[in-house]
């Protein structure tokens, strides 16, 4: 069997602005309030009557250079799975905080309830971050992973099971007859800030309601 | 180590079960008019200690209560509804949890891990699920019923069995209970308005950092 | 131990007394067995799957909900639901933090200090029980069980507070409805006998195949919406309106239109955005049936508006038209303008002429289409009935009634529930009253203050705005056999409803419960609240009894469906602290009441009737769906069409029934908790359209809908084959009986309820009524308000839902502050922890002003400063500006109960409340609407000042 290439497709245009799939990670993951894996935003645009509002959403690109990576000093703590999905290691992450500098899109950030299980003190040499702290002092990395452990289940993430809109597409893009494949042949598509060289193949892919909007929001740094 | 069960110790856990049932009862609800009377014929104990000053005052305030007593047991009901209820915050979280979980809140592993304990005893919270484990009257059923136990089977004979129960008993005190009972009696200190409960709150403090060492 | 401590030898002695009187029995510890111990070991840790709905939110939507340990622990939409199909929204997907949250009411208390000084007792469930059903008792002696208001809130769980109040004796059991839309409800009920005219948009739907089997088929049909004042993405209970618009929209091209004075979360998704002044939603509907009416032409197939086969089916057409055509002659005194003609309409609305006059056409000439109604507007203005009449009509004329892809009155195929169980019952019960010193014999039903008082007769939803009043000054009767009795209110029961924030003018409310008498004593003298949470009316509360909260209790959902499709709100997780169920409450108060004697409660009626709460339920269950067999295409040919269908679907599928001719019913076997739960929690029964049609002929079956003729009525008192009928007829039988117009009737110079079409104006709207054109210059902003359904008052505790924004009124604005919220619990036993926690600026949603650009920029007015609106009746509010070119210049707009708090309960939003505005307190008490008794929520008017 083929090698599967598991992405995301958020269709804006039925985007209904109710943040289930904000909330249903939160719920899902145990994401603490002002932390994100994934995260809602709306933008106003143009002059009454004819204003515009638009809905964006943001997560992990899992991208195909995840820039991410190479800055983790704990080999393995951090890395791209065969199937796309970009993930942490919390056996093994030490919460120096690099790869959280290190991604363009703000998508990881380090928790602030889960301690590190893996002990610091035998990277302290090369690591300054961790100098002198023990695991209890230190709180690992999250990230979106796709909600992992229901793809393991059998199951699609919880943000695409929840959604009100039936907005989000999860599944496979090696696969043709997918719906996630349909949808990125039949329709316009966008990714972030392709410009940030982590691509060709970022694996958060939307369709747009309207594309100079989106890039708008780009520039505004809303997504 | 095993520890060994000796009279002059059972002797003091005959005495010391008093101060349990006292203190859960204190601890887990108002207190009822005939319990407010039953401290009005305990006379004063020679002060030995902090424990002794705490039951002194407890007493002392229900005494100069007396010709109120129907009152009293109003006040302390407001009192214990403000100090461990609500509706507000209240300034004293009767919750283990909330003393020992490394973000100093309510509902952590902390309170499963007591219900573990409970288990290994045969035990179980009546109100299961809907009133937490880690209730500060709860934990103090927990060892005055285990201290019982210990009394119960050292009385007919049954050594071995006294000291399993005796070690489960000072395993809950001493690396549960005492991680945290003082500092919750601190915030009582701190915030009640009335002797009674501040009297309990510093007799509940000593009682267990006796017990516990 | 080898040493003894020997410190303790003096306790025994000294405590020996008090260890006696109090006992060394276990409190709050139980020995298990051997087996419980061991089952309880396996069991920790293991998830378990269980279906129930929501019951944190109006919307009820079907759940999947993954329990271990006993402790909630995911939450996901039930896929067999079709109202929720699988999904969730924000509000649902954060349920675990109102249930883990510490503001939440966890024992029985009593209030010791005066009505809203906040303190309370505890006491335990028999004495707050003991306490209750002495006042009851007392007040019913003294002044007649009618003097107590069982106000029950939300309304699937209403039912045993119902049953148990009814049997006391009072007629006065309400239900949020009567403080929802009821103007919005009402043509439909009028028209229809129905409630709600939705999209035909719940997919999958259930569908009879020419081959007999049944199919769930996807896709829509609809072609075009028109949503007037609705909000289906932010503010409505209607979830499938969510996916469907934008299914439509983008899987079948259908055209979404949105007439609101807000670019609203669904205006910002729709083809168009029509941005009307407030409160003139029947003025549009209005010009566009008067324009569809001139310009229809059935051999033109570019105006073939109306489908002319419909007069087939409804009654009263020509009464009706030429009642709304009588109107042209006139000259509207506010513009001099015909009425209804397409420049009225752009001179009130504020639209372009050409706007309304495309609007109309696209209406008449779509099909599917479907026009909509909102519950914020029309619902919440003073004229909102003529509004909702209109809309009806229109829908009903251009064929698009219960057309596929058209609108469907979702009251009218609902599943039946409740039966029984809910207790009406009781309410033909015989009592006897000393009027004017004479003594006269009724019925309980004929103590209502509303239906046969002198306010509001057809108020048939109750009118809880006018509870104030009746606090005050008591209740007079003026219709039925105990005309002329007077009676005082004495017991106000709020349950799970939080009136005294949301139900008018808090500051009305509050002086009416908090007024007392000459001795000094309250004139309500029992507030009792009822609830999960501590919310304003529980501040002002005698008792306060902790209710469990959602996924603790049972009861049945079935929010709006297009056909009948029930599910189950089961029990999922036991009631946290000392939280009791419905249930148990009406059992533990029924018997206590019998105990002290009353025998208006009867054993044979509750506990000895249900042996648990499933008996509840299921009796509430028993004739369901009950629902006519009609429709396109029949959903069971094999059994007579327009015979009443009960039974669960698969006893229907597989025949096991039983055909009962005489009173035309098909009986299979009953829907229960037990099947529901072997049936992933769900009974989805078929679909059917033309449901007024016989299935194949083109003649009424008369059978549906649910109108005294079973036609659809354009009349509502006339006269067929000798008998009165029409929804208002009975309540004019009244008014000529006695002689006495009802004061909302004179309110708008009415004498009688009118027999068809009619208009009147609304208030507080100077650019369409005369009376208020004066305030026009110094009040130049028509303030209005919206629901933000994540943003109830309930909710505002729950953090995630602080950081969902939404549109203009609920933004994260707050100051730094700090305060106490849940939060995740990583690998704890509980979900939910509770945390001290440091707001930063900007982090937590907090209620907003909307305000437009060139509005604000005239005043000096930039996004987050303070501003103050005043109304005329000198009442004000403040918070924080949200400057947007998404609303209509001369418009401002405020989250429904998003702000002003005064209940610690609220959590973090009522640390903001002096930053945050309660739109409320610039409702007008007086303005209640004429013909329901309704509060006049978004008719105001404000002048604005920058702080």
């Amino acid at each position: 069997m083929k090698r599967k290439k598991y992405a995301l497709v958020v269709d804006l245009r039925k985007c209904v602005g109710c943040n289930s799939c904000q909330v249903s990670c939160k719920m899902e993951n145990e994401v603490p309030f002002g932390y994100f894996r994934n995260r809602w935003e709306d933008m106003e645009v143009g002059r009454y009557p004819d204003t515009k509002r638009y809905f964006f959403q943001a997560a992990c690109n899992h991208c195909e250079n995840p820039p991410c990576i190479l800055p983790c000093p704990v080999k393995g703590a951090t890395y791209k799975r065969k199937d796309g999905i970009v993930v942490v290691d919390r056996d093994l992450c030490i919460g120096c905080g690099r790869c959280v500098s290190a991604c363009p899109y703000g998508a990881r950030y380090i928790h602030p309830y889960i301690a590190v299980k893996n002990d610091p003190s035998k990277y302290a040499k090369d690591v300054p971050e961790v100098k002198g702290k023990s695991a209890s002092d230190l709180r690992i990395v999250d990230k979106c992973d796709f909600c992992l452990h229901r793809i393991e289940m059998g199951l699609e993430p919880a943000c695409v099971r929840n959604c009100f809109g039936k907005a989000r597409y999860f599944g496979d893009l090696n696969d043709p007859e997918s719906e996630v494949s349909n949808l990125v042949k039949t329709n316009t598509t966008v990714v972030r800030h392709p410009e940030y060289g982590t691509g060709p193949e970022l694996l958060l892919i939307w369709i747009p309601k309207d594309e100079k909007a989106f890039h708008m929001a780009e520039k505004k740094g809303i997504i | 180590m095993k520890k060994i069960l000796e009279s002059p110790l059972i002797e003091d856990l005959m005495e010391e079960r008093h101060l349990l049932y006292l203190l859960k009862y204190v601890f887990w609800t108002e207190p009822s008019l005939g319990f407010l009377e039953s401290l009005l014929n305990v006379k004063e104990i020679p002060e030995g200690g902090q424990i002794d000053s705490g039951l002194n005052q407890m007493i002392k305030a229900v005494k100069s209560n007396t010709d109120r007593l129907d009152e009293y047991a109003e006040d302390l009901a407001i009192e214990f509804a403000r100090l461990f209820i609500g509706p507000k915050f209240p300034p004293a979280i009767p919750y283990s949890s909330f003393y020992l979980s490394e973000s100093k809140t309510v509902m952590t592993n902390v309170t499963i891990e007591v219900r573990k304990r409970y288990l290994k005893a045969g035990m179980a919270v009546k109100q299961l699920y809907s009133i937490p484990d880690d209730h500060v009257g709860i934990e103090l059923e927990f060892i005055s019923h285990l201290t019982e136990r210990v009394i119960e089977l050292y009385e007919i004979g049954e050594r071995i069995d006294a000291s399993r129960f005796f070690e489960m008993r000072n395993s809950f005190l001493n690396d549960h209970m005492v991680l945290w009972i003082p500092a919750f009696a601190d915030k009582v200190l701190e915030h009640s308005r009335e002797d009674f409960y501040k009297g309990a709150a510093l007799a509940l403090k000593n009682l267990i950092y006796t017990a516990s060492t | 131990m080898e040493v003894s401590r020997r410190v303790f030898l003096k306790y025994a002695g000294a405590l020996a007394g008090v260890t006696a009187v109090q006992g060394t029995g276990l409190l709050s510890l139980r020995h298990l067995t051997a087996s419980e111990a061991e089952a309880m070991q396996k069991a920790m840790g293991k998830y378990e799957i269980k279906y129930t709905a929501s019951s944190t939110c109006a919307s009820e939507c079907g759940l999947e909900v993954w329990i271990k340990d006993g402790v909630l622990r995911k939450i996901y939409g039930n896929t067999e639901v079709p109202m929720n199909d699988g999904a969730i929204c924000a509000k649902e997907a954060a349920a675990q933090q109102l249930v883990y949250n510490p503001y939440r009411l966890k024992y029985p208390m009593i209030r010791v200090g005066a009505r809203g000084e906040n303190k309370f007792k505890r006491v335990t469930w028999s004495e707050a029980i003991d306490f209750l059903a002495r006042k009851l008792i007392q007040i019913k002696k003294k002044y007649g069980a009618e003097s107590i208001i069982m106000d029950a809130g939300d309304v699937t769980d209403r039912n045993p507070y119902w049953r148990l109040f009814f049997a006391f004796g009072t007629p006065h059991c309400t239900e949020h409805g009567a403080i929802c839309d009821t103007p919005r409800r009402h043509g439909p009920k009028l028209i229809f006998g129905g409630k709600r005219v939705e999209p035909d948009l719940m997919t999958p739907q259930l569908v009879r195949q020419p081959d007999g089997s049944l199919k769930k088929e996807y896709g829509y049909k609809t072609k075009l919406i028109i949503y007037n004042g609705w909000n289906p993405f932010v503010a409505t209970r209607i979830v499938y309106e969510n996916r469907g618009t934008v299914g439509a929209k983008i899987e079948n091209d259908c055209k979404i239109v949105v007439i609101d004075p807000c670019l609203s979360n669904t205006a910002s998704q729709a083809d168009k955005w029509l941005a009307t002044r407030a409160g003139t939603d029947g003025d549009l509907f209005a010009a566009m049936l008067r324009y569809i009416l001139e310009n229809d032409n059935p051999s033109d197939p570019n105006r073939r508006y109306i489908d002319w086969g419909m007069k087939k089916y409804v009654i009263g057409w020509d009464d009706f038209m030429n009642e709304f055509k009588s109107w042209w002659q006139k000259k509207d005194p506010i513009n001099g303008l015909s009425y209804f003609s397409l420049d009225w309409a752009a001179d009130r609305t504020g639209l372009k002429k050409e706007d309304i006059e495309e609007l109309a056409h696209e209406f008449g000439i779509t099909k599917p289409a479907a026009l909509v109604w909102g519950m914020q507007s029309p619902g919440h203005h003073y004229n909102g009935y003529c509004c909702s009449i209109i809309g009806t009509v229109l829908n009903v004329i251009t064929g698009n009634f219960d057309a596929p892809g058209g609108a469907i009155d979702t009251e009218l195929v609902k599943a039946s529930k409740g039966g029984k169980a809910k207790g009406k019952q009781f309410l033909k019960r015989k009592v006897k009253r000393i009027v004017n010193g004479r003594e006269v014999e009724g019925e309980v039903e004929h103590l209502h203050m509303d239906h046969y008082g002198g306010k509001h007769p057809a108020a048939w939803d109750d009118s809880i705005a006018s509870y104030p009043d009746a606090f005050l000054n008591g209740v007079e009767l003026k219709y039925g056999p105990f005309r002329g009795h007077r009676y005082p209110i004495k017991c106000y029961i709020a349950r799970a409803g939080n009136a005294l924030y949301t139900a008018g003018n808090p500051k009305h409310w509050i002086d009416a419960v908090t007024a007392k008498d000459a001795n000094g004593e309250y004139k309500l003298e029992l507030l009792v609240y009822i609830d999960t949470l501590f919310l304003e009316t529980g501040v002002y509360a005698d008792v306060l009894l902790p209710e469990a909260g959602p996924f603790e209790r049972k009861a049945l959902s079935d929010i709006y469906p297009s056909r009948p499709v029930l599910y189950n709100r089961d029990q999922v997780i036991k009631p946290l602290y000392e939280s009791k169920t419905p249930f148990d409450i009406m059992i533990m108060l029924a018997k206590k009441l019998y105990e002290l004697g009353d025998r208006d409660i009867r054993p044979q009626d509750f506990w000895e009737h249900y042996k648990n709460d499933d008996d509840f339920v299921n009796e509430m269950l028993a004739g369901s769906p009950g629902r006519p067999n009609v429709g396109r295409p029949l959903p069971y040919p094999q059994y007579p069409e327009g015979y009443k269908i009960i039974g669960n679907p698969e006893s229907l599928e597989k025949g096991d029934v039983k055909i009962d001719h005489k009173k035309k019913l098909i009986i299979g076997k009953p829907v229960t908790v037990e099947w529901l739960r072997k049936n992933h929690g769900v009974a989805n029964w078929p679909m059917s359209w033309y449901r007024y049609k016989k299935h194949d002929r083109e003649e009424p079956n008369r059978a549906f809908p649910k109108t005294d003729s079973k036609m659809i009525e354009f009349v509502w008192d006339y006269e067929m084959g000798g008998k009165r009928m029409g929804r208002y007829s009975k309540h004019n039988k009244k008014i000529e009986e006695s002689g006495y117009v009802p004061e909302g009737l004179r309110e708008i110079g009415f004498k009688k309820f009118p027999r068809t079409f009619y208009w009147f104006e609304t208030k507080w709207n100077p650019y369409t009524n005369p009376n208020y054109r004066k305030y026009a210059r110094k009040y130049p902003f028509q303030v209005i308000s919206g629901r933000v359904h994540h943003s109830m008052t309930a909710t505002h505790m729950v953090p995630w839902l602080g950081e969902v924004q939404t549109e203009g009124t609920w933004r994260k604005m707050n100051d730094p502050f700090t305060y106490k919220i849940v939060d995740v619990n990583p690998g704890g036993k509980l979900p939910m922890k509770t945390i001290e926690k440091k707001f930063e600026k900007g982090q937590w949603c907090i209620g907003t002003i909307w305000i437009n650009t060139d509005d604000a920029s005239t005043l000096g007015i930039r996004t987050g400063d303070m501003i103050e609106l005043e109304n005329p009746l000198g009442n004000s509010v403040r918070g924080k500006a949200v400057v947007s070119e998404g609303i209509r210049p001369g418009v401002i707009k405020i989250g429904y109960g998003t702000g002003g708090r005064f209940t610690p309960g609220a959590g973090p939003t009522y640390g903001m409340r002096k930053k945050t505005p309660n739109h409320n307190i610039l409702v007008d008490p007086e303005n209640i609407t004429p013909i329901m008794g309704f509060p006049g929520y978004a008719d105001m008017i404000v002048r604005v000042k920058k702080l």
